[in-house]
């Protein structure tokens, strides 16, 4: 073997090669010293960054031992760029600090250079975040912290955190050894990994950041790691009640909790607890110009924050969690694409991403159900054709993905998988219902009452019922364990990230050994098409291909034969 | 290894008297009608020069070595200067070494083909010694040179990026300042200082000159020429002697640039060359200093053209440079591009340049670094219409370069794109022609108001100023329509100009082919111009006759006359012929030696 498996870039980026006797080992060591970008079939695509390096000098690597690394598994020699900017992110790293003031009023900005402290104080970014010089150095707003951090980050300087957390009211909480079903339970290597990751052992510089795994990975349980190590009051922000109540069992089954330890803070419970479940929905709620809840959950001690699909945090959210910077904070997720492109301000309100593990890693080791993806493409009837040629461009987009030739494929696809769980899903109430009355399957939609859906839910889970038709409430947190099939009907757009929930909604293994797969149904040659390649993009870059059928405006299987086409005038 | 650009055997020989033919041929053992190309194999053979000059006198090799050092491989009159030139001159030139040419109206040069600059340096040069080599030493990463080069990359880039749209060129031949900046983004060595820009210069003119750019037509762009695409296919060794050649520069400074090369080849691998101790040399063999002073430039074209590095006061080959000059290659790996399901391309330094041009065609650049990183997208297929590709040659010619299989997700959009982009198009007068009835119907139904009238079943006319609204209401109706407009009637645009071939030290002449094997009289002493004239005085002052061997315009032949000179003026010197009594005016230029009467015999 005469060839290494990883190229380093002059733009930062590290390719490195599956299919290489050496990939895990140099795999192995790009973490902690690089980002994840992409893991698509043939090359995983990392990064260097000011974070990634920052990181990895905040956890003991020295700027030879990080060239060392990418040296040792690397084609060809590092670009001179890569090792200047190594060395250089690596020299910037401590020399700025964020500590409590030295008559503990706020926090304190410092360092040993007066001159760059003076630099980044006339900064133009940064100046407005300061307070009142304290030599060497300015003070700092507590509630500023985030964003000095932010700031900074941004114009290069990175500061090592050191002003520490609140501490939080002491909770006692441990690990059953099994499940309240009397199953043993340990937590996963890569699950410990993460939690390790996010911990690190307590130092001032870890305790906040951003757990990714991919969907049915377990991310709740990493997360109740991460309680576990902190052993204080737990606030736990989610995007449902479903969600919420998922949590809430998965800590009194796998924990040492008791159900008065847990409150429910809902729009039907107000209950404040040790460990406080909410919602984002909830925390953001105003009235009379008031984050009424915030305030009332702000008042708390609590020792660990976690938010749970931290890529949907809301705007409003972010500034009232600026203010939450004193707290240790997890975000857990599985994809951090955010189509608002607003991804950096996640990591600096929570913090960088701590752990990343790619999905087809995870089915390789059997942790996540092998899935295929398969995209389907109908054509549309006539009278559709039609229809969408007079409509505004607002309602096309609607009118493609209700192409009344999907409702024949799915009823199709459904037949072929008799015996199998699926889920139907869509954007669209209309389409929705349509389906459900054809398939003659339960739907549930964000009007379906809570219990009810719980119902249903559950239902599913001990297999009474193998088909359902949901909306995009089951985009997130629903835990259906044996649902292998999901039919994806329409879509927001082009969003990644939905598509890539929607995956995961079936990739927990499952217990039959089941293989899991994935469809998409879109309208051929229509705006969908479009959004639906730019949706697939993410999933090839977690590693899945897709296969592409098509089928005729009634919903036939058809082999595509190509019109003929005008010939262009090659121009060469 | 080639490094001097001089007038070759091959330009050489076509015109030379038959009788000089004859001689030569004799001189290496070749019947008297042997081929051409037979005899230019055995004038070249490393042995038979280095046999040659062998046969000088020690004192005589001194000496030519020393004028080769001094003035490269064409020189002119101040060799005269150097005593005992004319007999080294007449051994070399019997072994078809040196040759005698009219490099101007009245001026001859002697010339060393450019088959033989090597080995004669390398047998006559003292230059290769460890004295020039600096302390320190530092090991090469490596012990093989890549097909590809940091400026070769550069150079292919420029090409490649003038393939897919030309670069504007400003009156005085620059780059414009947006495509320039795009340039440098994909250039190896991205950080845009000045080195960058002299590497990115170097590296556009050595595409011009090599024929593979040029500049097209009153928009002033370069685009590549019919044989860009050629050049790829070339040997390696050929590339990197084009290469090698454009960095030792044009032949104005030939005698430098060939100079440093060659002795920075000779050197180990991990030495450098000191330049003090170069430039100590060079002085000692008293090497002009108009000379010297041109070493700088050397250097510095060599650094430009990425043969050179430099730290510290000493320089040598770069990698690339010295092993391509010893002919050490590491392997290409065809075919080892890969095709990501997302469309990316990832293709690796080592693959060969004649599949990287291919690649350039099928699939958008992204990023260049020692990854090449392309995009299959729609723009690509586009592009790829535009070339003449169909779907199922294009798919064929991705899997062809591709070491993975295509993922069927990425066939199913490459089929889409085509099926789009092959459906509808534009044609002058804005008509709108479809593929067939049903779909201009469904386009006229989309365009409402922008349809003026229907020309055909499948032709509608669109209004005039509509086109850009046109094609946003198609596309948002999920029908793509590129927006190239075809202009049927009109003339064709010109073809490509084919590669205008590479500019060469021409043999110049005027109207006659005016190439001599030298045969210089050795009793007559060599003197430079100004000499000349001192001595020419003298003779007309004191009436004294001088014997001149002289190359007198319009003739096939050096003369040695016996002349009484008269009159001397502005390096025209007027004489009567002896004994002949006829008069006889020669320049001064056109003199090659010169002593007082009767000593030529």
């Amino acid at each position: 073997m005469d060839r290494l498996p990883l190229v380093v870039q002059s733009d930062l980026s590290l390719l490195l090669e599956v299919d290489h006797p050496l990939f895990e080992e140099a795999r192995d060591a790009l973490v902690g010293i690089a980002e994840l970008v992409k893991s698509p079939e043939h090359v995983h695509t990392y990064r260097l960054s000011h974070l990634s390096l920052w990181n990895a000098v905040a956890s003991g690597l020295t700027p030879d031992e990080i060239l060392a690394r990418l040296t040792r598994y690397s084609q060809y020699p590092i670009p001179r760029e890569v090792a200047e900017f190594v060395e250089d992110q690596a020299r910037r790293y401590g020399r700025l600090r964020l500590v409590v003031a030295p008559d503990g009023d706020g926090l304190w900005l410092t360092g040993s250079d007066a001159t760059l402290l003076q630099a980044v104080g006339r900064h133009r970014h940064v100046a407005g975040l300061l307070g009142p010089p304290l030599a060497p150095g300015f003070r700092v707003a507590p509630e500023r912290r985030g964003l000095i951090k932010q700031a900074l980050a941004k114009i290069g300087w990175p500061v090592d955190d050191q002003a520490g957390y609140a501490e939080g009211t002491p909770l006692s909480l441990a690990w059953k050894s099994t499940d309240r079903r009397g199953r043993p339970f340990a937590l996963r290597r890569y699950q410990v990994d993460a939690v390790q990751a996010f911990w690190g052992d307590g130092r001032v510089d870890r305790g906040s950041g951003i757990v990714v795994l991919p969907c049915g990975a377990g991310k709740t349980l990493v997360g109740i790691g991460a309680m576990e190590r902190v052993q204080r009051h737990t606030l736990i922000l989610t995007t449902s009640l479903a969600s919420l109540h998922q949590w809430r069992e998965e800590l009194l089954d796998k924990t040492t909790l008791t159900a008065e330890a847990i409150g429910e803070y809902s729009a039907a419970k107000k209950e404040v607890r040790p460990v406080t479940l909410t919602t984002y929905q909830l925390l953001a709620h105003r009235r009379r110009g008031q984050f009424e809840h915030f305030q009332r959950l702000d008042r708390e001690d609590w020792g660990l924050i976690i938010y749970d699909e931290v890529h949907l945090l809301p705007a409003p959210i972010f500034r009232l969690t600026a203010s939450l910077q004193a707290r240790r904070r997890l975000g857990l997720t599985a994809t951090l694409v955010r189509e608002d492109g607003r991804a950096d301000d996640v990591f600096a309100l929570i913090g960088p991403k701590r752990f990343d593990v790619p999905w087809r890693e995870l089915e390789a080791q059997g942790w996540i159900a092998t899935a295929q993806c398969r995209e389907i493409r109908v054509r549309m009837p006539e009278s559709l054709r039609q229809l969408l040629a007079a409509s505004d461009p607002a309602d096309q987009v609607r009118l493609c993905a209700e192409n009344p030739a999907k409702l024949s494929v799915v009823e199709a696809l459904v037949h072929h998988h008799a015996g199998d769980h699926i889920l139907v899903i869509g954007q669209y109430l209309a389409q929705l219902e349509a389906l459900a009355h054809r398939l003659n399957a339960p739907l549930v939609t964000g009007k379906t009452p809570p219990r009810q859906r719980e119902e249903l839910y559950e239902r599913f889970r001990q297999g009474e019922i193998r088909l359902l038709v949901v909306s995009k409430v089951a985009n997130f947190a629903i835990d259906l364990p044996d649902a292998n099939v999901a039919i994806q009907v329409s879509g927001t757009f082009g969003s990644r990230q939905e598509e890539a929930q929607r995956l995961g909604r079936i990739l927990r293994p499952k217990s039959n050994g089941a293989q899991a797969v994935f469809y998409t149904v879109v309208s051929e040659e229509s705006p969908e098409q479009e959004f639906a390649q730019k949706r697939q993009l993410f999933l090839c870059e977690q590693g899945y291909r897709y296969e592409v059928a098509h089928a005729d405006e009634h919903g036939r299987p058809v082999e595509r034969v190509l019109s003929p086409v005008i010939p262009f005038r090659a121009r060469s | 290894m080639q490094l001097w650009v001089s007038p070759s055997l091959r330009q050489i020989l076509p015109h030379l008297p038959p009788t000089d033919v004859r001689a030569l041929m004799q001189s290496v053992g070749l019947p008297p009608h042997a081929a051409l190309e037979e005899l230019i194999e055995r004038l070249a053979q490393p042995e038979r020069v280095a046999a040659a000059v062998e046969t000088l006198p020690g004192e005589e090799r001194q000496v030519f070595g020393a004028w080769l050092l001094r003035s490269g491989l064409i020189a002119h009159e101040d060799i005269h200067r150097l005593p005992r030139f004319a007999s080294a001159v007449n051994r070399l030139a019997q072994a078809g070494l040196v040759f005698l040419l009219r490099s101007d109206y009245y001026r001859p040069s002697f010339v060393l083909p450019a088959e033989c600059a090597t080995p004669l340096f390398e047998a006559l040069a003292p230059a290769r010694d460890a004295d020039l080599a600096a302390e320190a030493r530092t090991p090469r990463p490596s012990d093989r040179a890549e097909e590809w080069s940091p400026f070769l990359h550069d150079v292919f880039q420029v090409v490649a990026y003038a393939d897919r749209q030309p670069i504007p060129i400003t009156q005085q031949h620059y780059v414009y300042k947006r495509a320039e900046a795009k340039l440098l983004s994909w250039m190896w060595d991205k950080r845009g200082g000045e080195p960058e820009r002299h590497r990115f210069a170097a590296a556009l003119q050595f595409a011009q000159l090599k024929g593979l750019l040029t500049l097209h037509g009153e928009a002033r762009e370069l685009v590549p020429t019919a044989s860009a695409a050629e050049y790829w296919h070339k040997p390696v060794a050929e590339r990197a002697q084009d290469w090698l050649q454009f960095a030792a520069g044009t032949p104005a400074h030939q005698s430098l640039g060939p100079l440093l090369i060659w002795l920075a080849a000779g050197l180990e691998p991990d030495q450098w060359l000191d330049r003090a101790k170069l430039e100590a040399f060079l002085r000692a063999r008293k090497v002009r200093p108009e000379v010297v002073r041109q070493l700088p430039e050397a250097w510095a074209r060599l650094l430009a053209a990425g043969a050179w590095e430099e730290e510290a006061g000493r320089g040598r080959l770069t990698d690339a440079a010295y092993y391509a000059y010893h002919g050490r290659w590491s392997p290409t790996r065809p075919r080892s591009a890969i095709v990501q399901p997302t469309g990316e391309v990832l293709v690796p330094p080592e693959v060969p340049y004649a599949e990287r041009w291919q690649w350039n065609r099928l699939a958008t650049p992204q990023h260049t670094d020692r990854m090449w990183v392309l995009q299959i997208d729609r723009g690509a297929v586009e592009r790829a219409l535009d070339l003449g590709f169909e779907l199922e040659s294009y798919l064929e010619a991705v899997a062809s370069l591709s070491r993975t299989e295509l993922s069927p997700n990425l066939v199913a959009n490459v089929r889409d794109w085509f099926r789009q982009l092959g459906r509808h198009r534009w044609v002058e007068a804005l008509i709108l022609h479809s593929q067939s009835a049903e779909d201009s119907a469904h386009a006229e139904r989309i365009l409402g108001a922008l349809a003026v009238r229907r020309l055909s079943p499948a032709d509608l006319v669109i209004r005039r100023d509509g086109l850009h609204e046109a094609s946003e209401r198609l596309r948002r109706a999920g029908i793509w329509i590129r927006d190239v407009v075809e202009t049927p009637g009109l003339p064709e645009p010109p073809p490509l100009a084919a590669a205008a071939a590479p500019t060469a030290p021409q043999l110049v002449w005027l109207g006659y082919n005016q190439v001599l094997v030298p045969k210089l009289h050795e009793a007559l002493a060599y003197h430079p111009v100004s000499e000349l004239e001192r001595l020419l005085g003298e003779a007309i002052r004191h009436e004294s006759p001088v014997d001149v061997q002289y190359f007198p315009t319009g003739r096939r032949e050096v003369l040695v006359e016996t002349i009484l000179p008269t009159f001397l003026n502005r390096g025209w010197l007027q004489g009567i012929r002896l004994p002949a009594k006829t008069g006889v005016t020669v320049h001064l230029t056109q003199i090659l030696g010169l002593a007082p009467a009767h000593r030529c015999g």
